[in-house]
């Protein structure tokens, strides 16, 4: 875990900041800022997240958004990523703990899981909490005792709060319990389970409610969360992220110009074998089946649903992850008694050594490559040329300062770039009043507000995304500026 | 009022050599066009269709509809960089080889193209002699719409650019290469590539300046082509 936990926290500024994390930031800058935090039923992912990340950032002396640090931000996620090896044990003994070990390889160390680990987005703590959510399930099933049930209940409750794939996760839950069912026989339930699953439902639904009110301060969040699903619908049909079925095979298993997909690879292989090890076993060993069943529902399910991200694929790689442990260690198993241990720690070696060389060169080396299959709409760093040009040119400049105008709308994510800077504000189009002494401007508009501003200012152009630029345009007198033109 | 047959005064005498200079040259000039001809280039296929960046500012250069004017060259220029040595700032790349610049591949698929490291790199083409030359040619990277940041060529006949060096092009706006601010627009990247005006300077060797790109910190060159008289 301590492992896992530093290479999610090393470098953390190595990649520039995604323009979800900036949008995110933005909402935890309104939040730091005193306002209640409001769900977004149309266009916002749910609360836990930013209640996850206020306290710490707190402590760590934010009070606005221009005092957050990436650093802050993305400890978060690096510490769920840890913190998922753990939850993974929950399943202990339904899964062997050695097989758990072997798992702990991918989840660790593998790219999708070390890159989206160290990304301040939600899915790493959607994931964490489907394994907490499925632990405790498990525990319940083996010991009878509520306090599993209400945690399975809390952790379900987090998830629908997380993100609305909440849906998908439990339908895939629902589908694999079905398939327990009717391959393996009976489920043994424990006595008074009726009970249980009724306050299971009940811890669900209240914190849930809870977090989408956030905590009273918006009592219109639940309804609201009851509304996105129709939303939700709507954004699975694409909304500009449309792919093929096949895509997150191809981002998995395709070589690409940065590494070999090591991950990919030796998940499906090991995956192969603790799935087959899995269903051979169904009878005597049902949570491996059960996971296997999981596994497949939740693949069937993103594969069908036009709207992909690569991040959405550690949904299915982290289950898929245990079965992989159970295959390396079945495989090891295959090797003569004296050989038994020998084998699966070479195994394990070659597996870790595998992950790393990829794991170094994607989340290290090109995190923000157009080449990288994780690296999905980066964004490029030449934004930070624009960031030091844009605070080079309003150095000395005092709050009371002229404005820094940004126009457009594709002009993410420049809140976050910009944070710090003086004055500094949005618009769809170029004010007229107050006059801004900086412009960034879309590149979509930027004829427009060339024409605007006049002549002799100078246009600089920027990348702020794959194939997405900006302008910035430099007024003709750059010495109100305060001397600062030049490198 | 002079009489049509008084003798030449001084302002008479010069316009009479005015016109028999522009005789001249106008007998010379239709020979001078004729030995200029459009320079003919082998495009690559496409990469991406259109203009998603349309732009039109007065450093950054306005994406241009249809067919690219001609540029002109004295008959008879070739190719004198193809399969020429090349030698880069970076000479351990970290994608392909500098042989793939001047291999005379210009597509931009994977492959084709050499990735140079991070920040300010240059790669030069030695021509083994000098020769005049008259268009410089350069694919960076065509796949994706993107511009190189401080752009900048020049030529010499020092190998290590110290004496007699001539920058043909420079889109350096904020001077980070220390040759000056350049006054060259930016522009971005097609399939058709960049022509630049090698102005019938005579030099063996081009060097080629980046400093990244809008999408990367990384530098690319898929070819670059020297057209001068052999």
């Amino acid at each position: 875990m301590g492992a896992a936990l530093a290479l999610r926290l090393a470098a953390p500024e190595t990649m520039p900041v995604h323009t979800d994390e900036a949008v995110n930031a933005s909402i935890l800058g309104d939040m730091l800022d005193g306002k209640p935090y409001r769900y977004d039923p149309v266009d916002r992912h749910g609360p836990t997240l930013y209640f996850a990340t206020y306290p710490w950032v707190r402590a760590c002396g934010a009070r606005t958004l221009r005092d957050l640090e990436a650093w802050q931000l993305r400890a978060v996620p690096a510490v769920f990523g840890a913190a998922l090896l753990a939850a993974v044990f929950l399943l202990r003994p339904g899964v062997p703990a050695a097989a758990l070990l072997a798992a702990a390889l991918w989840l660790g160390a593998g790219a999708p899981f070390v890159y989206y680990g160290r990304y301040w987005i939600h899915e790493t703590l959607f994931v964490l909490l489907t394994f907490v959510a499925i632990g405790a399930a498990w525990r319940y099933l083996r010991t009878g005792r509520l306090a599993w049930t209400i945690a399975a209940g809390l952790a379900v409750g987090g998830l629908v709060a997380t993100k609305e794939t909440a849906a998908l996760t439990l339908a895939a839950a629902l589908a694999g319990l079905a398939g327990v069912r009717l391959a393996a026989g009976p489920l043994d339930l424990p006595a008074g389970w009726g009970r249980g699953a009724a306050l299971a439902f009940a811890a669900a639904a209240l914190a849930a409610a809870l977090l989408f009110a956030s905590f009273g301060r918006n009592l219109s969040g639940p309804a609201d969360a009851a509304r996105s699903l129709v939303h939700a619908f709507a954004r699975a049909a694409g909304q500009g992220h449309e792919k093929p079925w096949s895509a997150y095979l191809g981002w998995l298993i395709r070589p690409g110009i940065r590494s070999a997909p090591w991950c990919g690879w030796t998940l499906g292989l090991f995956g192969a074998a603790g799935a087959l090890a899995a269903w051979r076993r169904r009878r005597e060993a049902r949570a491996p089946f059960f996971l296997l069943l999981f596994t497949l529902a939740l693949a069937v399910l993103y594969c069908a649903i036009p709207y992909k991200t690569p991040w959405l694929e550690l949904n299915v790689l982290a289950p898929a992850a245990v079965l992989a442990g159970l295959g390396l260690v079945r495989l090891g198993g295959l090797a003569p008694p004296h050989l038994r241990t020998g084998l699966t720690a070479s195994l394990a070696l070659l597996v870790a050594c595998a992950l790393g060389a990829e794991t170094e060169r994607l989340c290290f080396r090109f995190p923000a490559d157009p080449g990288n299959p994780l690296a999905y709409s980066p964004t490029s760093p030449d934004i930070r040329r624009l960031e030091a040009r844009v605070e080079r040119l309003t150095a000395g400049l005092g709050p009371d300062s002229r404005i820094v105008a940004v126009v457009g709308s594709d002009i993410w994510p420049l809140p976050w770039y910009l944070r710090r800077c003086p004055q500094v504000g949005y618009w769809p189009e170029l004010p007229g009043a107050p006059a801004p002494f900086l412009v960034v401007s879309s590149a979509g508009q930027a004829e427009r507000v060339a024409r605007a501003l006049g002549p002799g200012w100078t246009p600089e152009l920027y990348g702020l995304r794959s194939e997405v630029l900006a302008v910035l345009f430099i007024p003709p007198a750059p010495a109100r500026l305060g001397g600062a033109r030049g490198p | 009022m002079t009489h049509p047959y008084a003798p030449p005064t001084k302002a008479r005498h010069h316009l009479f050599l005015a016109a028999a200079a522009g005789l001249a040259l106008g007998l010379l000039a239709p020979a001078s066009a004729e030995d200029l001809v459009p320079l003919k280039l082998e495009l690559p296929k496409p990469m991406f269709v259109g203009t998603p960046v349309p732009v039109r500012l007065p450093n950054l250069e306005t994406p241009r509809v249809g067919r690219r004017p001609d540029f002109m060259v004295p008959k008879g220029v070739v190719n004198l960089a193809l399969n020429k040595k090349v030698t880069s700032s970076d000479m351990e790349p970290v994608l392909g080889d500098l042989s793939l610049i001047t291999d005379g591949e210009k597509d931009g698929d994977e492959g084709n193209y050499v990735e140079l490291g991070k920040g300010k790199q240059w790669v030069q083409i030695d021509l083994e002699k000098p020769a005049k030359l008259y268009a410089i040619v350069v694919w960076h990277f065509h796949s994706q719409a993107r511009a190189y940041k401080a752009v900048a060529v020049q030529v010499s006949n020092d190998p290590n650019f110290v004496d007699g060096v001539k920058t043909l092009f420079n889109s350096d706006d904020q001077n980070v290469l220390g040759f000056g601010v350049g006054k060259d627009p930016t522009y971005i990247e097609t399939y058709e590539g960049r022509i630049i005006d090698a102005q019938g300077d005579t030099a063996r060797y081009v060097r080629l300046y980046s400093d990244g790109n809008t999408t990367s910190d990384m530098n690319h060159y898929i070819e670059v082509e020297v057209y001068g008289l052999p």
